[in-house]
């Protein structure tokens, strides 16, 4: 099992560092797998034909990057994409956003494409951004094609037009190097993953993890508290930060729901 | 686009502050929630827009009921020379005809430059200050919103005196004990109002009667012997009164709030919200429904609401009949058991005969307007400097290190946050065409870069006051002596002269004075609605804006100033979240608060001392809970 925890290796004696905070935000149409990937990554958990339920603001997990500690604030749509309304709060100091496709679905694929233009012009500048092609374990499912998409007929040139696919690949939509081209030229990392088996999602974050300028947002912030401002891109997720009041700080105290660590 | 299901408990129309928190509340109740709004932003009339934004809101405006003399302009890119004062632009009244409209939408956006930091700009249609204590605050963190809003201290508040002078208020005892400015006399009377303000002895039955009688400055000099600066800086500053004819007992009441907020996060009663404050808290709550199941549907414009009987209700049971809603772009119209709506949407709707507004009574607070204005200025008030005795500990400090030399000062921190309060008739001889003098309290409230109002080097002042509804003064009219006497001491704190000189008494105000610009002005009336149409039979609920206080007689006439505006928008909320859940379920949470209390303080109720879950005296019945919601349990 690879819990993102126990990749530490080497520091063992390293006295114990004051993770990095830092807000990820997950975006993609609806029912691509978003809450999946993140249940898998923090609980390792997978519930079939079935929304899971989050029911928290945000899910928090660690990961240590050789000798760094760093924490992700992982924010989920909370099905918020649906309709048009997801709020500017949401982007709001994200240093790093998971956009999210189903490999089997083409217009999930465009739209991604679409929320990374939002990401663009919303979110901090700085942010990191992973596309991820999610349910790649439908693909070697040859047997159950048939009935289980309508969506797959429309796309069906553009799955028989990927090489690599063959003949096991028919319910792929979105060829691999399609995807891989265009988050090459956007500057995105890129990933294909299954939050039903597993594959790839702890690398989805790892990946990002090393990508994040930890040490460009830790000199902002401390330019920030000195200054006594501060500039949104400089401060880490929610809570407390340069100039700001932690409400939770003044008076009784009330634990943060979901914090997985 | 489709839904997954077509019916829900609960069917809110706008996400507006008391919308969203309801929509929290009861999502996390387990009810279904729908929450539809017509823009494509949120919060609505609480709402926090870009600069872009703002101004087409405002040119959508002069078309809406409710709001009135309207008048937008950018000065400082329409005028022709610094020099030149901002060019005369008549305002908008709502009776005008089309074409009269027409002439008033000057081509004239806002200036490129700003534009291009666009996304920068938060500007509140709801200005408010946060208290430290309160049903406000006590919600956003019980509700976990408090985790993903980010808010500062107030940090400067001051009360003007004409002309161009600023007095800082002392907020607590502490302020008031290091002030160099006040006389040992001034002290100790100052002391003794806020022990007895903070006492509630003037909350006795015998005490209420004369309290509410007198008007408070009236009492301050009167039964206290406080000098005028000081009246004005308890009745103003503290208290926050916004009329000189406010009662006693309802001022004493905001001075003992005041006093019980001022410590909890630092030095002041007050947080101001960033990213614009309200419209940020009212995502916040929007996103705590959506994490509990609420479903969310913005930009889509609700078209007509229905009552429609519902055929199922078999074995017995009254066939229930539902609202049924019709959303543009949506295939199926939803229904729900109740509805809660702005005052707004319900007008905007296409029919519902059954929604037609009432006039309100001639004798109701439909009298009243608020009158609001937003300026953007590239430079701050600064409180320290500018202000003059009686404060000074800042100042003493600071000369103290100076130590007489012109030695290179290193950089202060420019204010990012400051409440200047006008109070009644202190504007009149600040008379500019057709006099800027009012005869009610102006709150200004800045917000800098600090606060994410707006752009680095730019500042956001928000001013409020009232007017009769039958009053035919325009808005600026109203606040235009109240903007001057902004821009004039913004103009003693140019950053482009880091160090200010601090001659003492010498010094000559007039001659580093500089003529500031607004970058944006924006003024309005904007109608108080009335109570509205709630109709509880058929389970119809709208929610005027801003939220009056229920309570209080005096109150009933006064608009609520920017510190009341969060708490009564949450009151407002649970009395709506109670009746849609049931009284009955009100009485179960009481009744289970006070069995926590016991619970955790077994002493308090019984007389013993240590502390113990459960001692064994109290028999199950009474510690056991019941089953039931909570607002926000
Ligand atoms: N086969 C397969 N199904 C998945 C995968 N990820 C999610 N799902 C299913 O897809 C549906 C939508 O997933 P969900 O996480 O709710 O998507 P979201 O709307 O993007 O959050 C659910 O029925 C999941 O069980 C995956 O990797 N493989
Ligand atoms: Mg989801």
């Amino acid at each position: 099992m690879s819990q993102p925890e126990q990749q530490a290796g080497a520091i063992a004696a390293a006295p114990p560092q004051k993770p990095f905070q830092t807000k990820l935000v997950l975006l993609g149409e609806a029912a691509v797998g978003k809450s999946s990937v993140v249940l898998r990554f923090v609980q390792n958990d997978f519930q079939e034909n079935k929304e899971p339920t989050i029911g928290a603001a945000f899910l928090t997990q660690k990961c240590r990057l050789e000798d760094r500690l760093i924490k992700f604030e992982i924010w989920d749509t909370a099905g918020q994409e649906r309709f048009h309304s997801l709020a500017p709060m949401y982007y709001r100091n994200a240093q790093a956003s998971a956009v999210i496709y189903d490999v089997t679905k083409a217009s999930s694929f465009e739209k991604a494409k679409s929320w990374v233009k939002e990401l663009q012009r919303q979110a901090n500048p700085n942010i990191v951004i992973a596309l991820v092609g999610n349910k790649i374990d439908l693909l070697g499912r040859t047997e159950s094609v048939e009935e289980s998409t309508a969506q797959g007929e429309e796309d069906d040139e553009t799955a028989t037009a990927t090489p690599e696919a063959g003949a096991s690949s028919s319910l792929r939509a979105v060829p691999k190097d399609e995807a891989e081209a265009y988050a090459k030229e956007s500057g995105l990392l890129f990933f294909e993953t299954s939050a039903k088996t597993g594959e790839g999602v702890v690398e989805v974050f790892t990946e990002i993890a090393k990508k994040i300028p930890i040490d460009l947002h830790l000199a902002r912030s401390a330019a920030a508290a000195t200054a006594g401002g501060g500039s949104g891109a400089g401060r880490t997720g929610a809570g407390a930060q340069s100039g700001g009041v932690d409400l939770n700080s003044g008076g009784e105290s009330r634990g943060r729901d979901a914090c997985s660590c | 686009m489709s839904l997954e299901k077509t019916h829900y408990d609960v069917a809110i129309l706008s996400t507006g502050l008391t919308q969203s928190i309801l929509s929290a509340a009861l999502s996390k109740a387990n009810l279904s929630v729908i929450h539809l709004d017509n823009n494509d932003y949120y919060a609505d009339q609480w709402a926090s827009l870009t600069l872009s934004e703002i101004d087409s809101w405002a040119r959508s405006r002069y078309s809406k009921t409710g709001i009135s003399h309207l008048d937008i302009s950018y000065p400082s890119s329409s005028s022709p020379s610094p020099s030149t004062p901002p060019a005369p632009s008549s305002d908008i009244d709502e009776d005008h005809s089309p074409s009269s409209h027409q002439q008033h939408e000057s081509p004239d956006g806002p200036p490129e430059e700003a534009l291009k930091l666009d996304r920068h700009y938060a500007l509140s249609l709801a200005p408010t200050l946060l208290a430290s204590t309160g049903p406000s605050i006590d919600t956003l963190v019980k509700s976990n919103v408090a985790s993903y809003a980010t808010f500062r201290l107030l940090e400067h508040t001051a009360v003007f005196t004409s002309p161009e002078t600023i007095e800082r208020v002392p907020s607590s005892k502490e302020d008031i004990f290091k002030h160099k400015g006040l006389g040992l006399i001034d002290k100790r009377k100052l002391m003794r109002l806020l022990a007895y303000a903070a006492s509630g002895d003037w909350e006795k039955p015998e005490n209420r009667g004369q309290l509410e009688a007198i008007p408070f400055p009236r009492y301050l000099s009167e039964q206290h012997k406080l000098p005028p600066h000081l009246v004005r800086a308890v009745a103003y500053g503290v208290s926050l009164s916004s009329s000189s004819e406010e009662s006693t007992l309802t001022a004493l009441a905001r001075a003992r709030d005041h006093l019980r907020s001022t410590g909890r996060y630092g030095n002041s009663a007050y947080l101001v919200g960033q990213y614009g404050g309200a419209g940020e808290l009212a995502q916040g709550y929007c996103r705590a429904s959506a994490v509990h199941g609420g479903t969310f549907i913005l930009a889509h414009k609700v078209k007509s609401l229905q009552r429609q009987g519902q055929e199922e209700g078999g074995e017995g049971e009254v066939a229930e009949s539902v609202w049924s809603i019709e959303v543009q772009g949506l295939e199926e119209r939803i229904t729900a058991n109740w509805v809660v709506a702005s005052d707004e949407m319900l007008d905007e709707l296409d029919d519902s005969p059954q929604t037609s507004r009432q006039e309100p009574p001639a004798s109701d607070v439909g009298g009243i307007d608020v009158v609001r204005g937003i300026l953007v200025l590239d430079r701050p008030i600064d409180f320290v400097e500018t202000a003059t005795e009686p404060e000074s500990s800042y100042r003493v400090e600071a000369e103290d290190e100076e130590d007489g030399a012109k030695a290179p000062v290193k950089p202060k921190t420019p204010p990012e946050t400051g409440l200047l309060v006008f109070p009644p008739n202190s504007l009149e001889e600040e008379g500019v065409d057709g006099g800027g003098g009012h005869s009610e309290t102006i709150m200004a409230l800045m917000m800098g870069e600090g606060t994410f109002s707006c752009p680095k080097g730019q500042y956001v002042f928000y001013l409020q006051t009232q007017i009769p509804s039958q009053s035919p003064r325009s808005a600026k009219e109203i606040l235009s002596g109240a903007i001057q006497a902004i821009l004039k001491l913004a103009g003693k704190s140019s950053p482009a002269d880091p160090v200010p000189e601090r001659d003492g008494e010498e010094e000559n105000p007039t001659s580093k004075e500089e003529e500031v610009i607004p970058i944006l002005q924006l003024v309005y009336r904007q109608k108080i609605a009335s109570d509205g149409h709630t109709r509880k039979d058929e389970r119809l609920f709208s929610v005027p804006f801003p939220p009056m206080s229920t309570s209080g007689p005096t109150s009933k006439t006064t608009p609520p100033t920017l510190a009341d505006l969060p708490d009564l928008s949450t009151n407002q909320a649970e009395r709506l979240f109670w009746q849609i859940v049931g009284e009955e379920q009100r009485s179960i949470s009481e009744r289970n608060a006070s069995r926590r209390k016991k619970r955790r303080d077994p002493s308090e109720f019984q007389g013993r001392g240590g502390r113990g879950y459960d001692d064994g005296v109290q028999s199950e019945e009474e510690t056991e809970e019941e089953e039931g919601v909570d607002f926000f349990g």
